[in-house]
C-alpha cells in the first residue's frame, strides 16, 4: 500500500505546474484579445468623425449648390444617373474631398497602420407640397476593414419663390 | 532498512518537486508581469481615445468662427473668458496626456451639372416636366479657394509617455464646414 503511493509528489507538483501554466497561457490570451480590439475601437470611432466631415462637406455642397440638387433629385425618376452626378458618384470628380471616394486616414504610433475609409454620400427629400418647408436627410456610408457605418444627418431647408 | 530507504525518497521528491516548482514559477510571474504591463499600456490607449474622442466631439459642436487656425495648437480654445475645449497638458487619473490640434482651412471644389434653361432640342424647358430638363455638365467646378474656403479640416493627436521612454499618440480627423449665410 505504502509503495503505491512513491513518486505521488511529483505528480502532484507536475498537476500544479499545469494547472498554473494553464491559468498564465489564459492570462496572456486574454491579454492579446484586448489588444486586438483597442485598435478596432479606434477605427470605428475615426470611421464615425470622417462620416460626419463627410456630411459637412455635403451640406456645404447643397449649401452652395440647392437648386442643382433640387433639379437632380426630381429628374431621378426619368434618370437616376442625376442625382449620381450631383454626388459625383461618376468617375473623375473633381469634389475635394470627395462625396464619394476612398481616403488613407493617419491613426498615430499606437494604433500603427493608417485607416483607409471608403465612403459614398446619398441625399434623400422629405417634403410636402403644402409646406415650404423640406427635409433633407444626408446619409454617408462609410466601410472599413470589413466594417461598415452609417452617419446620416436631417437638415431643414425653406423653400422661396425668387 | 526498507522503510527508512522509502522515507528518505519520499523527502528528496518533496524538495525536488519544490525546487521544480520554483523554477516554473519565474517564468509564470514573468507573463504575469507582461500582462499586468500590456494591461497598463492598453489602458492608457483606451484612454487617449476617449480622451481624443470627448474633445473632437467639444470642437464638432462649436460655431464655424469658434475654430482657431493654425498647426500643433496646444493653446485652449476660448470665447473671451470662458474655456470652451480645453487642449494641451491634461492629467487622466495617474498618466499625463498631450492635446494637440491641427485646423487648417482647405479647398473644396464641387462638381455640379445644370439644367440648361435655354435648351429646346428635343424639347424646350418646362419647369414641371423634369422629361423637358436637358442636364448639362458644368465647365468647371465650383472651386472654394483662398478666401473662399469654407472647408476646415481638424485633426486632433493625444500623445502620451509610457514609462519606458516611448511616445506614443493617437490621431482623429474630421472636416467642420462653413454653413454661415
Amino acid at each position: 500500500m505504502r509503495t503505491s503511493r512513491n513518486g505521488m509528489a511529483l505528480v502532484i507538483v507536475l498537476v500544479l505546474c499545469t494547472a498554473l501554466l494553464s491559468v498564465g497561457l489564459w492570462f496572456i490570451s486574454g491579454f492579446r484579445h484586448r489588444t486586438a480590439i483597442n485598435p478596432a475601437v479606434f477605427e470605428r470611432i475615426q470611421m464615425d468623425f470622417f462620416a460626419q466631415g463627410i456630411l459637412q462637406a455635403a451640406m456645404l455642397k447643397f449649401k452652395k449648390m440647392p437648386s442643382e440638387f433640387y433639379y437632380a433629385f426630381r429628374a431621378r425618376s426619368i434618370n437616376p444617373a442625376y442625382l449620381d452626378l450631383y454626388l459625383c458618384k461618376n468617375s473623375g470628380s473633381k469634389d475635394v474631398p470627395l462625396l464619394t471616394g476612398t481616403m488613407t486616414l493617419p491613426s498615430g504610433s499606437f494604433v500603427g497602420k493608417p485607416v483607409t475609409v471608403t465612403y459614398s454620400t446619398d441625399f434623400d427629400l422629405v417634403y410636402n407640397q403644402l409646406y415650404n418647408q423640406d427635409g433633407i436627410v444626408i446619409r454617408v456610408n462609410i466601410q472599413s476593414g470589413g466594417r461598415s457605418r452609417q452617419v446620416s444627418h436631417t437638415i431643414n431647408v425653406s423653400r422661396h419663390r425668387l | 532498512m526498507a522503510r527508512s530507504c522509502r522515507r528518505g525518497i519520499s523527502l528528496i521528491e518533496i524538495m525536488l518537486a519544490t525546487l521544480i516548482m520554483a523554477f516554473a514559477m519565474f517564468p509564470i510571474a514573468g507573463m504575469m508581469g507582461y500582462g499586468i504591463k500590456g494591461n497598463q499600456k492598453d489602458f492608457r490607449g483606451i484612454q487617449a481615445i476617449q480622451l481624443a474622442e470627448a474633445k473632437l466631439n467639444k470642437i464638432m459642436v462649436l460655431d464655424f468662427a469658434q475654430l482657431p487656425d493654425g498647426s500643433e495648437i496646444t493653446a485652449d480654445i476660448t470665447s473671451g473668458p470662458q474655456v470652451l475645449v480645453p487642449l494641451g497638458s491634461e492629467t487622466v487619473g495617474q498618466d499625463i496626456f498631450g492635446v494637440v490640434l491641427t485646423s487648417e482651412l482647405v479647398n473644396s471644389a464641387f462638381d455640379y451639372y445644370y439644367v440648361d434653361l435655354n435648351n429646346t432640342n428635343p424639347t424646350p424647358y418646362v419647369a414641371t416636366q423634369p422629361s423637358s430638363w436637358f442636364f448639362r455638365a458644368a465647365g468647371a467646378p465650383l472651386s472654394l479657394t483662398g478666401t473662399d474656403r469654407r472647408l476646415r479640416r481638424l485633426r486632433l493627436r493625444v500623445e502620451w509617455r509610457e514609462p519606458w521612454g516611448v511616445v506614443r499618440n493617437v490621431e482623429l480627423t474630421t472636416y467642420k464646414a462653413d454653413l454661415r449665410d
